[in-house]
C-alpha cells in the first residue's frame, strides 16, 4: 500500500425479504423491491459507471442478499417492475400537465420524469439485468460483492439448532455462488447479530470475514489493542471488522445526521398522500389506499414550518459539501488514530443500502462524492476493500468478539419481544422437524415426487426464519403482513411434513408452492441431517 | 412515450417462461386451503424447554410438555400442577470441573407456557441453563425436563458517551476509555429496512 496513513471501507448491505406474490395480480408488497430498484439499485449502478467511466479508483463494498439476488433475477418481478417504472413515467407525465400553472412544481414534475426515463435506460443498457451491472463492477476490481444469510435469518435466535444456522449460512453462499458466479471472501451476519462460535461454521462455508457492531470487539474475550480500528482473528483466521461509531452516527443519526438537512428531499411528502384521490387514484393501492409514488416536491425544511418547496440543485451542493465534511472527518479521525497504532488503522463504515437513494435521496450524490473525494492521491486515506485489506495486513491479535447485534440497544431484544416471541416455538419446531425429516429421508430410496416435496419443506423453513418478520412485528409497520407470512409459512411447512409423513404427495399443491415459495432451485434437503 | 415492456425484450435476455404453469386462481386456492386447514400448531407430544439469551441482563425461556405425563413420572409430587417451578442455573467451567448453581426460580402458573428472566447477576464466563420440575411433599425440586445451554452476552466495559477516540487502547496505556453504550443512537433500521416500511 501507498503512503496513506488509513484506511476506509465503506459497505452497502443490501436486502429485502422475499415478497414475490404470482398468485395476486400485482400486490403492494413487490413495491419495495421496484422502488430500492428505481431509487436505489440502479442509481448506484449509474453512479459506480460515472466513476468508471471518469476512472476513479474508489473501492466500494456490497453486501446483496440471497433473496433479493432470486427478487432481481426473477422474471415476473422484472415484468411487474417494467410496468411499476412506465406508470411511474406515466404519472410524471400527467403532474406536468397539471402543475402547468406552478412552474416551480412542473420543473420538478420534468425532472422526475427524467429521472424515471434515465432509470429505465439504464436498466434495458443492461438487458434488465441489475446483477450483470454489478458483476461488471466486481470484476473491475473496484466493487466487492459479498453475501448473507439465505433469508436474512437472525442467526442467534436460530442457535438452539446448529444446522439451522449451518444452512442459513451456507444456502446463502451457495445462491450467490450459483447466480454470480463466484464465492464471497466476506459475510454480512444478518443485524450483525454475533455469538462465539459463529466464526466456526462462517470458516467451514470459506468465509473470510464478517462485520460485527462496536461493542463486540470493545467487549471481546482479550482486550484489543488496536481498539475498533483493525479486525480481531476469533482464533480460526476468520476475521471479525467492528463498525465505526463515529462515521455511522453521522450518516446514520436522525437529529445530527446528514440526511436530516432541511435542503434534503422530504421522504415523507409525497403526492400519493397529497392530491386528491382521483389525480393518484391509478397509481396507489386498489385506486383506494395512499401509497408513496416517488413524487415528492418538498424539502425537509425546519421543524414546524410549513413544507417548502424541493431545491435538487441546492440538495445537490449539500450532498457534496456533507461529502466533503465526511471525508475531513475520516482524515482527521485517521491522523489521531494512526498516531496511536502500531499499524495504519481501519475505518468500517456500514450502512443500509437503502437509505441511498430511497429514504435519503441525495445519498447517492453524497456516496459518488464521497468515493471520489476519498480516491483523490494527495489525501492521507485510502479506500479499501476488507479483502483487500487483509490479504496486505497481516498478523492480527486473536481474541473472540462477544455476542451483539447492531440492534436497538445493540443485542436481541427487537428480535424477541412481547409483539414477536410468539413465533420462536415454532420456528424452532419446524427446523427440528425438517433434520429428523432429512435424517429419515437421508441414506434411503426416494422418489422424485417424495424429493420435491423434502426439498420444498427445506425452503420453506428458510423462508419462515427470515429476521424481516419478527422485525415488521416490533417495528409495527406492516404487521398484518408479516404475520401472514410466517403463518402462512408455518402451514405449508404443516402440510409438506403431513403429506411426506403419509407419503400422499399431491402434486398440484406441490407445484403450487414450488410456484411460489420459487427460492433456491439447487436446495438439497438432505443437508438438514445434523454434522457429525 | 412509448412504454419499454419486458415481455416484448425478454426473448433477448432469457428463454424462461414469466408466465407460471399454473393460473393466478389456482396458486390462491391452494394458498388458501392449506392456511385453512393446517395453521400453525405446536405439537404437544414435542416436550420441551427452550433457553434464548436476549441481553446481558435477560434471559427467555418457553416450554411445551405434557402435564399428565409429567405428574405420572413424579408420583411422589403432590397432585395439583400449582407446584410447578421454573429454576434457572448459572454454569461456569473452570477447567475440568463445571460447576453449576441454581440463579432463579419463578413458580409457573397455570397454562403459562414462557418467562422473561432478569438476571441478578452477570457473570460475562457463565453459560445458564434451566428446568422445569415440581417440588414434592418434602420440598425436594424433582426436574422434569431441562433446557439447551445458552451463552450470556457480555458486556464488561462501562461505556459512556460516543467519540471515536474512546475506542482506541493506546499499547501503554492500560486504561480502556470507553463509554456508555446505551446512550449510542444504535440504530436507525427502522429508516432504512423496507421491511420496516408503512404503507
Amino acid at each position: 500500500m501507498g503512503t496513506e496513513k488509513g484506511f476506509l471501507s465503506i459497505i452497502l448491505h443490501a436486502h429485502l425479504p422475499y415478497v414475490r406474490h404470482p398468485e395476486y395480480e400485482s400486490f403492494f408488497e413487490e413495491v419495495w423491491l421496484f422502488e430500492a430498484i428505481t431509487e436505489c439499485y440502479v442509481p448506484l449502478i449509474n453512479a459506480l459507471d460515472n466513476l468508471s467511466k471518469d476512472n476513479v479508483d474508489y473501492r466500494l463494498t456490497l453486501s446483496l442478499s440471497p433473496t433479493l439476488l432470486m427478487m432481481l433475477g426473477d422474471e415476473l418481478l422484472k415484468t411487474r417492475y417494467l410496468t411499476y417504472l412506465n406508470t411511474r413515467i406515466e404519472l410524471a407525465e400527467k403532474e406536468i400537465i397539471r402543475t402547468k400553472n406552478q412552474k416551480e412544481y412542473q420543473k420538478l414534475a420534468r425532472l422526475y420524469r427524467r429521472f424515471f426515463i434515465h432509470v429505465r435506460q439504464i436498466y434495458q443498457n443492461y438487458n434488465f439485468d441489475i446483477l450483470k451491472a454489478f458483476k461488471k463492477h466486481y470484476f473491475s476490481g473496484r466493487l466487492e460483492l459479498i453475501s448473507t444469510a439465505a433469508t436474512h435469518g437472525f442467526l442467534p435466535l436460530l442457535n438452539i439448532s446448529e444446522i439451522a444456522v449451518r444452512n442459513q449460512i451456507n444456502v446463502g453462499i451457495d445462491t450467490f455462488k450459483s447466480i454470480m458466479g463466484f464465492s464471497p471472501a466476506g459475510f454480512w451476519l444478518p443485524e450483525c447479530g454475533y455469538y462465539p462460535g459463529l466464526e466456526l461454521l462462517l470458516d467451514d462455508a470459506g468465509i473470510n470475514y464478517f462485520f460485527i457492531d462496536t461493542h463486540g470487539v470493545v467487549d471481546a474475550s482479550d482486550l484489543p489493542k488496536n481498539g475498533i480500528y483493525a479486525p480481531l482473528d476469533c482464533g480460526n483466521k476468520v476475521m471479525a471488522f467492528a463498525r465505526d461509531p463515529e462515521s455511522s452516527h453521522q450518516v446514520w443519526s436522525a437529529q445530527e445526521g446528514y440526511p436530516g438537512d432541511i435542503n434534503y428531499r422530504e421522504y415523507y411528502s409525497d403526492i400519493g398522500f397529497e392530491l386528491d384521490l382521483e389525480d393518484v387514484a391509478p397509481y396507489i393501492l386498489d385506486g383506494k389506499t395512499r401509497i408513496n409514488t416517488g413524487i415528492k416536491y418538498h424539502r425537509v425544511t425546519g421543524k414546524g414550518q410549513e413544507k417548502k418547496i424541493y431545491d435538487p440543485k441546492k440538495a445537490k451542493r449539500k450532498a457534496y459539501k456533507d461529502a466533503k465534511d465526511f471525508i475531513a472527518k475520516r482524515e482527521q479521525q485517521i491522523k489521531i488514530l494512526s498516531r496511536k497504532m502500531n499499524r495504519p488503522p481501519v475505518i468500517v463504515s456500514p450502512y443500509d443500502a437503502e437509505l441511498f437513494g430511497h429514504w435519503w435521496a441525495e445519498g447517492i450524490h453524497w456516496l459518488e462524492s464521497v468515493l471520489r473525494l476519498a480516491s483523490e492521491p494527495d489525501n492521507q486515506i485510502k479506500l479499501v476493500s476488507c479483502k483487500e485489506y487483509l490479504k496486505q495486513q497481516k498478523n492480527h491479535q486473536v481474541s473472540v468478539p462477544s455476542s451483539s447485534t447492531w440492534g436497538d440497544q445493540g443485542y436481541s431484544s427487537y428480535w424477541i419481544n412481547e409483539d414477536n416471541d410468539w413465533i420462536y416455538p415454532f420456528l424452532h419446531e419446524m427446523a427440528e422437524e425438517m433434520e429428523k425429516l432429512a435424517v429419515d429421508f437421508t441414506g434411503v430410496s426416494v422418489l422424485p415426487v417424495q424429493k420435491r416435496a423434502l426439498n420444498q419443506a427445506f425452503r420453506t423453513v428458510l423462508l419462515a426464519q427470515a429476521s424481516d418478520w419478527p422485525f415488521i412485528l416490533k417495528s409495527g409497520t406492516t404487521i398484518d403482513y408479516a404475520t401472514k407470512k410466517i403463518n402462512d409459512y408455518l402451514a405449508r411447512f404443516n402440510y409438506l411434513h403431513e403429506c411426506i409423513r403419509n407419503n400422499k404427495i399431491n402434486e398440484h399443491y406441490l407445484l403450487a408452492l414450488e410456484t411460489m415459495d420459487n427460492v433456491f432451485p439447487d436446495i438439497d434437503y438432505r443437508d438438514y441431517k445434523p454434522v457429525i | 412515450m412509448p412504454e419499454t415492456t419486458y415481455d416484448s425484450v425478454k426473448r433477448f435476455t432469457s428463454s424462461k417462461s414469466v408466465t407460471p404453469a399454473l393460473s393466478r386462481q389456482e396458486l390462491l386456492e391452494v394458498s388458501q386451503n392449506i392456511s385453512l386447514y393446517f395453521a400453525p400448531r405446536i405439537s404437544s407430544n414435542n416436550k420441551k424447554l427452550v433457553l434464548l439469551s436476549i441481553d446481558p441482563q435477560h434471559l427467555y425461556a418457553y416450554w411445551n410438555f405434557d402435564d399428565d405425563e409429567s405428574q405420572n413420572k413424579t408420583p411422589s409430587s403432590s397432585n395439583t400442577s400449582d407446584n410447578k417451578m421454573l429454576r434457572i442455573y448459572s454454569q461456569e467451567v473452570r477447567g475440568d470441573v463445571v460447576k453449576s448453581k441454581p440463579l432463579v426460580e419463578f413458580k409457573i402458573q397455570g397454562s403459562q407456557a414462557k418467562q422473561l428472566i432478569s438476571l441478578p447477576i452477570i457473570n460475562r464466563k457463565e453459560t445458564y441453563f434451566a428446568k422445569i420440575g415440581e417440588l414434592n411433599s418434602s420440598k425436594n425440586f424433582i426436574p422434569l425436563i431441562i433446557s439447551n445451554n445458552t451463552a450470556c452476552f457480555s458486556r464488561q466495559k462501562k461505556l459512556k458517551k460516543i467519540s471515536f477516540t474512546d475506542y482506541i487502547i493506546p499499547y501503554n496505556n492500560i486504561e480502556f476509555k470507553i463509554k456508555e453504550q446505551s446512550k449510542l443512537k444504535k440504530t436507525h433500521r427502522e429508516r432504512t429496512n423496507y421491511s420496516g416500511k408503512g404503507r
